[in-house]
């Protein structure tokens, strides 16, 4: 395990609903969010308890962080330096362009945060509209600019929407070059049942077919290259150096908490989770009951299996021995087999297995060639 | 004791289908009190769920009622039969146990297909037949043009057939005395040996198979040692009783009687449709007309789609065996499918029956390959086969000619789908025969087509393109030769067994390419490209391609829910739980099947 743990902080509140989105986000007042943010700085201070006060990555995730109230957010931050410790290398918080103004972003260096999460998704206006985004080009432009100048920054785009093709794709990197973001992380839409957009799809929206995303995504991927930034898991590009240190733990299967509703949780074998009722949450932490479900309890064997196939998500692949080394099994006796009737598809590189890069895109089809079980 | 013999009366219901026999049924058994009015269930002498769903009756049961009539106890046995084309040789034996028919006639429909059919069969066996004309609560009926249409079409005498409706109880009455008065008493000799015909059989898991008879001369009782004619295989005689209609025992059965036998029969198949049963010591000479062995005329191959449950499928064909002598079936083994059975039916409707009960009553998951029939090849050395598997055909070099199964057809139809009918069987091979106009409002049109043209979807073409109004019957007469080729599919270049067709080589080239169509429909991306290809004897004749998959979901990774992942990848597992491996290829299981349902 590299470094400390990973901690991974929930906030489901945002300005407003995207059309697409089904994360366990909503509206909500004031009161709620700081009686919220009480619930989270106990459970934070549980959670040390439980699982031992030491992180090196902490992300604040959501729903849009950047629309709690003024301090809810150092508070937050406070709770978190206090209960794991100075080791904290990277400390990451998502934020919404509209809600990321000059004050926010004091607000987040005062919290010790180094690193931004823009939630910009696009740079065409007319899309921005259709995806039900709260903010425009211009206020994108402006937080983006601004979070550059003091944080590490990276932009979440979208890809596979209506209306867009090849050159738009490239517009993206051309803009995250110019604001200074040194990471940017690219998603195809999918559409979520009980969405507004399923909704929209149900009654006849036409969105890019699989040939059509999947040109928009090399043609995506060529653009960011061009600009320097380097994939490095199949949705997510860096200049070197500006990798997410967190998100890496996830598909490196190193040990993450959680905390927070709907937030997820890795630690050894457990899998765990929060539950996603937010009022309960609040009303338990009240009275000091934090309730993480056991998701699953990991085999050697299943772990694994996991174990590759989130690797084989990242561009240098899955560290054989690492893997023999912490689940104990042979790597060749439990995947030689398969691995080899997909040769056409990946290659083994200095202890690497890594999926081609041409085949990055149909990832999960491979996966489950080599890891059937799964 | 011989019983008087004039007393009794042993009759069928016949007709089209939906035209009212089995409430008709319902109605004579209330008014002879038969059955208990508590008891009673809609449609009583329907045995089977399914069928009972699709409204159709498959399984016959005579019924034992007493009905007085001026002041005599007369003793009537009913048999219900079963409406559809493919069951005609059970309707056949069941009307050799009666000496009369009520012929049913729709009092809005008119005359149909197997009204005629069913009528024709019983003038063959000398029945005395009393029509009926059922229905005439509807506003539609028209009693007095169907009394002539009657006259005219069948040449019987119909002014003094009851008007009935079966629905609201009206007219049985009078169905049961002209029952009474005009259907002949049973004329056998009681003392000579005994003759009895079986019509049906069903298995009892405590009793063995079960036979329904007709006593024709003699009599049989428990403990008599009976000998089967078709095969000389001899029993004795457990129980023998009547249907009233649950099974009730007597102490036997004489000349004239209808009921059942027990005698330990440990298989089904040993109580054959259309037999003559003696007793083993000192019986009759000669066995009884008609009877002959039935043989499946279409065919499929039955695959489970988890291959271990091989067994399973196995446990169910062999049941369903138990109580339906005429499906047949042997292990079969396809490249693409695994093992499984090739399995043979009186019909269509036969096939989706047993396809049915399969899935539901044993709980399987299916795969069946699309239905044929069975071909007669002769071969250069002059031997011959019988080929039903495709995958079976002796190379084409050893090949002399080939022989398929060849139908008369006969159609019903208002005359304004006449040309879009006559169209249809032209496409389907048939050759015109005769047209007939029996009235303003209906035609006979015969045909003499290929039987495996009209095992697809035939039914349905004819069925739309006349909306609904026309019907069919018809009769297998034999084997003509034809120009018949195989058709292969090739997937990723390398032929499926399962997806093999035999067809006419005039057919061969648009169906290749049709097939070849739906396959790259169905067939999902994968991640190399697969050339599809339809050949016949390594020529290819149509062409498709599947392109190679270029993404998969890409979607966030939120949190580090991993699980949520794992789910993700579990749906696009689920999907291939229904798919086969065929070489290096993945294709559903729906294929096998749907593609060849493509006629419009």
């Amino acid at each position: 395990m590299s470094g400390g743990a990973g901690l991974y902080i929930h906030i489901p509140f945002c300005a407003s609903k995207c059309a697409y989105c089904d994360f366990c986000s909503a509206p909500a007042d004031d009161g709620v969010k700081r009686a919220y943010v009480d619930a989270l700085i106990a459970e934070i201070r549980d959670s040390a308890e439980r699982f031992g006060g030491c992180a090196d990555t902490v992300y604040i995730g959501g729903g849009t962080p950047s629309c709690l109230p003024r301090g809810e957010i150092k508070r937050i931050s406070d709770a978190v330096f206090s209960c794991f410790g100075g080791n904290i290398a990277e400390f990451t918080a998502e934020a919404n362009p509209e809600s990321f103004t000059e004050e926010k972003a004091d607000e987040y260096a005062a919290a010790g945060i180094t690193r931004v999460s823009l939630g910009v998704q696009s740079t065409d206006e007319g899309i921005l509209r259709f995806l039900g985004r709260a903010h425009d080009l211009a206020q994108a432009e402006k937080a983006a600019r601004e979070a550059s100048s003091r944080f590490s920054l990276n932009l979440d785009c979208m890809l596979g929407l209506p209306g867009q093709n090849a050159a738009s794709a490239a517009e993206f990197t051309d803009f995250a070059a110019s604001c200074g973001a040194e990471h940017i992380s690219a998603y195809i839409l999918k559409t979520e049942e009980g969405t507004p957009l399923a909704d929209r799809v149900a009654r006849g929206l036409k969105l890019p077919d699989e040939d059509e995303c999947a040109d928009m995504y090399e043609a995506f991927f060529a653009a960011a290259r061009k600009r320097g930034f380097r994939r490095y898991e199949t949705s997510n590009f860096a200049i070197p150096g500006a990798e997410c240190r967190h998100n890496l733990k996830y598909w490196r299967m190193d040990d993450y908490i959680g905390v927070g509703p709907s937030a997820h949780g890795k630690i050894g074998m457990l899998r765990y989770y929060v539950p996603s009722d937010i009022k309960r949450y609040i009303e338990r932490a009240d009275k000091g009951v934090f309730v993480r479900e056991n998701e699953e309890i990991l085999t050697p064997e299943s772990a694994f299996d996991e174990y590759v196939m989130t690797g084989l998500r990242l561009d240098e692949g899955v560290d054989i021995a690492e893997g023999e080394r912490r689940f104990g099994s042979s790597f060749e006796d439990r995947y030689g087999e398969n691995v080899r009737k997909c040769s056409r598809y990946v290659c083994a590189e200095n202890g690497f297995l890594r999926i081609r890069p041409q085949y990055a895109l149909v990832a999960n089809a491979v996966i489950l060639k080599i890891i059937p079980q799964i | 004791m011989p019983k008087d013999q004039s007393k009794i009366r042993n009759f069928c219901i016949v007709a089209h289908i939906d035209h009212g026999k089995s409430t008709l049924a319902d109605r004579i058994m209330d008014l002879t009190e038969t059955v208990a009015k508590r008891d009673a269930k809609e449609q009583l002498l329907d045995s089977m769920d399914l069928e009972r769903e699709r409204g159709i009756t498959i399984k016959l049961t005579p019924v034992r009622m007493n009905y007085v009539y001026k002041g005599e106890n007369y003793e009537l046995n009913l048999i219900d039969t079963p409406g559809h084309v493919d069951f005609t040789y059970e309707v056949s034996r069941s009307l050799k146990a009666c000496e009369g028919a009520i012929l049913i006639v729709d009092a809005s429909q008119g005359i149909e297909a197997q009204t005629l059919t069913n009528v024709y069969l019983a003038l063959d066996n000398d029945l005395e037949i009393i029509p009926v004309i059922n229905k005439i609560d509807l506003p539609s009926a028209r009693p007095d043009e169907i009394k002539k249409e009657i006259e005219d079409v069948i040449g019987l005498d119909a002014e003094n057939a009851p008007l009935v409706s079966a629905k609201e109880g009206i007219g049985i009455d009078e169905v049961l005395k002209q029952v009474v008065e005009l259907l002949p008493p049973p004329s056998g000799d009681y003392g000579a040996p005994l003759k009895a015909l079986i019509f049906d059989s069903y298995y009892d898991s405590y009793k063995g198979a079960i036979s329904f008879i007709r006593v024709f001369d003699g009599s049989v009782k428990v403990g008599d040692r009976i000998k089967m004619f078709s095969t000389g295989k001899v029993f004795d005689v457990t129980e023998v009783g009547v249907f009233t209609p649950r099974s009730t025992p007597c102490d036997s059965l004489g000349a004239g009687d209808v009921g059942y036998l027990c005698a330990s029969i440990k298989n089904v198949a040993d109580t054959k449709v259309g037999d003559t049963i003696t007793l083993a010591e000192g019986g009759a000479s000669e066995p009884l007309e008609g009877f002959k062995e039935v043989s499946p005329m279409v065919f499929c191959g039955i695959y489970p789609t988890d291959g271990a449950r091989y067994g399973d499928l196995k446990d169910a064909l062999e049941k369903l065996k138990l109580n339906d002598a005429s499906l047949t079936y042997e292990p079969d083994v396809s490249k693409a499918l695994g093992f499984g059975f090739r399995c043979g039916f009186l019909g269509l409707l036969h096939m989706e029956i047993i396809q049915e009960r399969l899935e539901r009553e044993f709980d399987l998951d299916l795969i069946t390959t699309a239905p044929g029939v069975s071909y007669r090849v002769v071969k250069t050395d002059g031997a011959t086969l019988e080929v039903s598997n495709p995958s079976d055909l002796p190379p084409a070099g050893e090949i002399d000619h080939m022989e398929e199964p060849v139908v008369n057809a006969f159609l019903y139809t208002p005359p304004e789908y006449v040309g879009a009918i006559m169209e249809l069987c032209q496409d389907k091979r048939g050759v015109f025969k005769n047209m007939t106009y029996l009235d303003r409002t209906r035609v006979k049109i015969d045909y003499e087509m290929p039987l495996n043209e009209i095992i697809y979807d035939f039914f349905d073409s004819l069925k739309s393109r006349s909306r609904g109004y026309a019907s069919l019957d018809y009769e297998i007469i034999g084997y003509r030769e034809s120009d018949l080729v195989k058709l292969d599919l090739l997937l990723n270049g390398e032929i499926c067994d399962a997806l093999s067709l035999i067809v006419h080589r005039e057919k061969a080239y648009a169906r290749g390419r049709a097939i070849a169509e739906k396959l790259k429909e169905v067939i999902p991306r994968q991640l190399f490209e697969i050339p599809i290809q339809a050949a016949i004897g390594g020529k290819v004749i149509a062409r498709e391609t599947v392109k190679a998959m270029r993404k998969d979901v890409l979607a966030k990774c939120y949190g580090g829910d991993i699980t949520r992942k794992k789910k993700l990848l579990e749906k696009q597992k689920e999907g291939k739980k229904r798919m086969r491996q065929v070489g290096s290829v993945e294709v559903p299981s729906e294929a096998f099947m749907t593609i060849l349902k493509f006629d419009k």
